[in-house]
């Protein structure tokens, strides 16, 4: 063990022991690696889809096959090649699949032991938690916890599958309501290929009773994961809402393109957190997942509110930018991110705030940490458009460096086109102090708690933002990268 | 007992303390003194094991254990504390939690059980008291937006919640109006006992009508020059450094 | 700059003919070169998202009348005293008549053209050296048409008693022309000094002004800059500036933008030596549909530097400006102190203000920040004021000038600080201009 801070972090470089890469051996349903529009139909057949969700699909592919990958994320040390879309499995699901499960007594015990090991109760003593819980695994939707308690409320949660046949007026009316089907190269890959994901409607005046949860799981080799969520909070609705996600250790890196469309009524608020621990590749950047998200609310009634929270420490290359769109008077747009990146991962992130309607307010608070080889990027847009009278943004971007191979990176856009707008932006870049560390040390505290304790200070007013049980996993998160790479 | 023999230690080669030798017994209360670079606050730093310091020849001992073999915070947890000249700001984490932290790390390497929050608190609340903290700043992050006085006041508050054996004060009344000085003289007063010893690094005799030492000590050019009882700091004050300096100046 | 859609140009080449070979014609026809692959930058690249260049693509340049005479009174208002050491380009060219700065001892000012004729030597590794044009069209324009202009060489431990004001009017004719200003100071060792330009015109005549200024300083070095820019109401304003900076060296510059329908600045500094400090501020004053550019970089390529970045932009009518400037910490470049702020005040529901504060950061002790706002006048301050009896006009007035103050105030120059103080109360809107000037 080291007292040198320098020395310290350096091992910070090294490959924390990643948890959550254990493979499950389970039988499964997967179609050969390969896109084409055969595929498509493939899926949506699988899924019993109606004829319009195919055509759809297949007219989010035609775009798509027009479209460019993007070029402009800042990813100094890790330029990633094309990816071969033609060498992933798009449709990957347990074999239980065929006759899913009614409850959780028919779910696979594998299946279980899985989530139990990844530490998600999907047991019924996740009433004592409080929270309800869809769990994806690979490309499909493996259990939805507590559905009946909910529907008593008139609360709807269950996977996109279902929606599809139970809802279909809700998922015709709102599926690429906020996220158009070809607003970017992931979106129309996602739109074209999503296999699975969570629905939530909150019906008016509800308020939600419990946390509802999605945990995301990649298992089989080479697939990508394509899920797709949409969250509707009728007027006066409120939905908090929080997602994880894990991955086993390979080689290869593995696609996450997926995608989040939040609406907003009059007088709803949607809280969206989301613990991104996705499997990071190891030291030396092979394997890992690449996690291209495409995350957007809109806050179409006045008065509403969204909210997003992000722990993001896993993922070889993170790429999202969860936005709001300010279209009601006097809404409110929040972004609370931490982004972690440590060895060779690389995440560009960020949000956008569209201010449209008057009196809008938007709070963004971004906290980035490199270690290692990583980079970490802020990108944002704060855009106040003309009409949008007494429009209010505040950001505040943080970045805390540790070791000399590392890089921190902010390129916020802050357009204004009115002069009742005001817009503060603040960014600052540190490092951890030697003469912080000294100080905790004097009290007695190990060099390892202390910059944990350092890290976690650096990023709490983001972890307030988490809803309690989520904000202890966080911060464990955080603190068990550190351990183990500090030790 | 702390008992610091022949220390010499150096900064980037350059040497700073030039053999030290010093014993404190338990329940004594020894004050160093001396000039503006004589090596006061290098001595603090190189008790709590400050890396930036290289320890060349010497031992330090506390209670029979060899703190050079220690790691800061293992000393910490062996009984030394140090009120630093500069409190460092650490943002978002709260005194308490800091602290808490701390307590049960020391209390982990001592084999005791750690405090429940309950017990915590009561702690905290007990002691507060001592120096007449308001309980108000365990919420704020550590020393972050604190006056001097605060700072002070909450590292001799931290130094009662740990409850050390040994104790040094790096210049603990610099910055400090009388009344502060007054708070944080009583506070290190009502530590005074027989299983603990203080070394009380100042620049001016002030602090010592408040805390009255036992022996005083005169750092010059990193060594003691002289040693004598409380009214050597009165000789001090009376005079200043300059004759002890020029006395010894051949030496440096 | 992958995305030029834009031909130049179909004349350059031509032009480029008619300027005679000699020393640096081989960097012209680099430079040429740059130009024609790049062609004018369409709104869809990073660097000129918000300025519309469509028009200067669609525009063919001819080169000026040398016939142009021009009198003392027409420059008087754009002079600083009688006094102060000048040289007088119209529409680029030089005139001896109304120039009056002169070299003295350890401070060498010369005409480029005779430079370049005579002791060609002088330039090398330091004319386009750091003003770099492969990623900046108007930069390589400028560059490929260069034929004259000023460069001051002050000798290792020198001073300029008195600041050089390099003035560059703009008059035009019927066609449009094209002006290709440029500046190159070196500033040995010790060394100190101050070098003004004005941009100015009193014309409606269609011009395009691309000025490229070269500030190098060598150690020890004390090297304040400014650019003020009073162009022509048909003037595009394309203004270019590079420094580069050795050890414990302060170079600063300074752009006051005050009239011309576009103008852009380009700036880059770089600190190469230890314990350099860099300092750019800038003051823009939008009315009508005026659209300023601020673009900036500070390259820290070595450790222990401090830079500091201050623009402020005050916006009327349907002007608009945008701000993007980024702070570079290269790895290694350990110590790196640097701040960056831009402020907007938006007079008018039609101002808009972009604000893109960057920072690009390699190295991991560094303490880097940067800060921008965008708002009305405080509503607070302003009722403030009128409770003390101050009329709202007069209160507006009161804090626009307080709000551009903090950049005036670092002008050293007083006459340039005063002129500036004076034209900032000239385009306030009336009300306030008047109630200020009691």
């Amino acid at each position: 063990m080291t007292n040198d801070p320098n020395a310290m972090l350096d091992q910070w470089a090294e490959q924390p022991d990643y948890k959550w890469g254990f493979v499950t051996d389970i039988e499964a349903d997967t179609v050969a690696p390969g896109l084409d529009e055969s595929v498509i139909r493939f899926i949506s057949a699988k899924k019993d889809e109606p004829e319009w969700l195919l055509e759809w699909r297949l007219d989010a592919y035609r775009k798509w096959l027009t479209m460019e990958a993007p070029e402009w994320p800042h990813f100094p040390d890790r330029p990633w090649g094309p990816i071969d879309y033609q060498a992933i499995s798009y449709f990957s699901a347990p074999k239980s699949d065929e006759d899913r499960p009614k409850s959780l007594d028919e779910v696979d015990p594998k299946l279980l032991e899985t989530y139990e090991k990844l530490g998600i109760p999907l047991e019924e003593r996740a009433a004592l938690a409080g929270v309800a819980v869809d769990a994806v695994f690979d490309s499909v939707s493996v259990a939805t916890t507590f559905r009946d308690k909910l529907k008593e409320h008139g609360v709807i949660f269950c996977s996109f599958s279902e929606a599809v046949q139970e809802h279909p007026e809700l998922i015709k009316k709102y599926l690429g309501s906020v996220v158009p089907a070809t607003d970017n190269y992931f979106a129309a890959l996602n739109s074209a290929v999503f296999t699975d994901g969570s629905f939530v409607y909150i019906p008016k005046g509800v308020r939600c009773p419990m946390e509802l949860s999605t945990y995301f799981r990649i298992n089989a080799l080479n697939t990508g994961q394509f899920e797709r969520t949409l969250i509707v909070a009728d007027d006066a609705a409120y939905v908090s809402y929080l997602e994880g996600c894990t991955a086993p250790m390979r080689d290869e890196n593995q696609l996450h393109a997926a995608v989040v469309e939040l609406v907003a009524m009059e007088d709803a608020e949607i809280k969206y957190s989301t613990i991104q621990n996705w499997y990071p590749g190891d030291e030396n950047g092979k394997g890992g997942i690449f996690n291209f998200v495409t995350k957007r609310g809109i806050c179409e009634g006045d008065r509403s509110h969204i909210s997003w929270t992000q722990v993001e420490t896993g993922s070889a290359i993170t790429w999202k930018y969860p936005s709001c769109i300010l279209k009601g008077d006097d809404s409110i747009g929040e972004f609370y991110s931490v982004a972690l990146t440590n060895m060779r991962q690389q995440a560009d992130t960020g949000t956008k705030m569209i201010h449209l309607g008057k009196n809008t307010r938007s709070n963004i608070v971004s906290k980035g940490i490199s270690a290692g080889h990583g980079h970490n990027t802020y990108r944002g847009l704060v855009n106040i458009r003309r009409n949008a009278t007494d429009a209010r943004n505040y950001t505040q971007c943080d970045s805390m460096l540790m070791g000399e191979e590392c890089g921190a990176h902010t390129f916020p856009v802050i357009e204004v086109a009115n002069d009742t707008g005001h817009i503060e932006h603040e960014a600052s870049t540190t490092k951890i102090g030697e003469d912080q560390i000294f100080y905790c040390n004097q009290r007695g505290i190990s060099p390892e708690d202390a910059v944990s304790m350092i890290v976690n200070g650096f990023c709490r007013e983001v972890l307030a933002e988490l809803p309690m049980e989520f904000a202890v996993e966080a911060r464990k998160l955080l603190e068990v990268s550190l351990e183990d790479s500090v030790g | 007992m702390l008992e610091i023999k022949n220390l010499h230690a150096s900064i980037d080669d350059t040497p700073i303390l030039r053999g030290i030798d010093l014993t404190i017994d338990n329940g004594q209360v020894h004050s160093l003194m001396g000039p503006n670079g004589s090596g006061k606050s290098t001595l603090a730093k190189v008790l709590a094991g400050d890396e930036a310091y290289e320890v060349t020849e010497g031992s330090i001992l506390l209670d029979g254990v060899d703190l050079l073999e220690l790691d800061p915070h293992e000393r910490s947890a062996a009984g030394l504390f140090m009120a630093f000249q500069y409190p460092v700001e650490i943002p978002g984490v709260t005194m308490k939690y800091f602290l808490r932290t701390a307590i049960n790390s020391v209390r982990k390497y001592r084999e005791q059980p750690e405090l429940d929050a309950y017990e915590f608190l009561s702690l905290v609340k007990e002691r507060a008291a001592m120096v007449e903290l308001d309980t108000d700043l365990l919420d704020r992050p550590v020393n972050g937006g604190f006056s001097g006085g605060e700072k002070k006041r909450a590292e001799i508050f931290q130094m009662a919640m740990l409850e050390p054996t040994a104790c040094i004060l790096d210049e603990t009344d610099s910055g400090l109006d009388i009344d502060a000085l007054r708070i944080v003289a009583d506070g290190v007063n009502k530590m005074r006992g027989d299983n603990r010893s203080f070394l009380v690094i100042t620049h001016y005799q002030r602090l010592l009508s408040y805390i009255v030492p036992d022996v005083v000590h005169v750092l010059v050019d990193g060594r003691i020059v002289r040693t004598g009882g409380k009214d050597l700091a009165l000789e001090l004050e009376e005079h200043g450094y300059a004759p002890i300096e020029s006395e010894h100046a051949v030496d440096a | 700059m992958s995305t030029m859609t834009t031909a130049p140009q179909t004349n350059l080449a031509s032009r480029l003919q008619d300027i005679p070979e000699d020393a640096i014609t081989s960097l012209r026809l680099k430079a040429h070169e740059s130009m024609t692959t790049m062609g004018w930058p369409s709104m869809r690249d990073e660097a000129w998202r918000y300025t519309d260049t469509r028009t200067i693509a669609g525009t063919e340049f001819s080169s000026a009348n040398a016939d142009v005479t021009v009198e003392l009174d027409q420059l008087e208002p754009y002079m600083l005293g009688h006094d102060m050491p000048r040289i007088v380009f119209v529409d680029g060219i030089h005139q001896p008549g109304l120039s009056t700065a002169k070299s003295s001892k350890g401070v060498q000012i010369d005409r480029l053209a005779d430079v370049i004729a005579n002791t060609p030597d002088r330039l090398k590794g330091r004319l386009a050296a750091h003003a770099e044009w492969s990623d900046d069209p108007a930069n390589a324009f400028s560059t490929m048409m260069l034929t004259d202009g000023v460069m001051v060489e002050i000798a290792a431990g020198a001073s300029m008693e008195t600041p050089l004001h390099v003035i560059y009017l703009s008059s035009g004719g019927d066609q449009p022309i094209s002006v290709h200003p440029r500046i190159l100071v070196v500033a040995g060792d010790k060394s100190t000094g101050t070098v003004i330009e004005t941009h100015a015109g009193n014309t409606d005549n269609t011009i395009l002004n691309a000025p490229v200024t070269e500030l190098i300083a060598g150690d020890d070095v004390n090297l304040d800059h400014y650019r003020m820019v009073r162009e022509g109401s048909n003037t595009w304003h394309l203004g270019d500036l590079a420094m580069n900076q050795g050890d414990s060296s302060e170079v600063s510059s300074c752009v006051l933008a005050f009239d011309g329908p576009l103008i852009r600045s380009r700036m880059r500094a770089t600190l190469a030596g230890e314990h350099g400090n860099a300092i750019l501020h800038g003051l823009a004053l939008g009315n009508g549909s005026r659209h300023v550019e601020n673009l900036l970089r500070v390259n820290h390529m070595v450790p222990n530097c401090r830079s500091r970045e201050e623009f402020k932009h005050v916006l009327d009518d349907k002007s608009s400006a945008a701000f993007t400037g980024r702070i570079y910490v290269a790895e290694g470049a350990q110590k790196t102190d640097a701040v960056q702020t831009n402020r907007n005040l938006v007079l008018t529901k039609y101002g808009k203000a972009i604000a893109r504060p960057q920072l690009e950061i390699y190295a991991d002790d560094v303490k880097c920040t940067h800060g921008a706002t965008t708002g009305e006048l405080d509503p607070e301050a302003l009722f403030y004021l009128q409770a003390r009896g101050v009329p709202t006009s007069a209160a507006r007035g009161m804090l626009i000038q307080a709000f551009a103050g903090e950049i005036l105030d670092d002008v050293r120059p007083q006459a340039l600080r005063e002129q500036a103080m004076i034209l900032l109360r000239d385009r306030l809107p009336a009300a306030e201009h008047l109630a200020l000037t009691d």
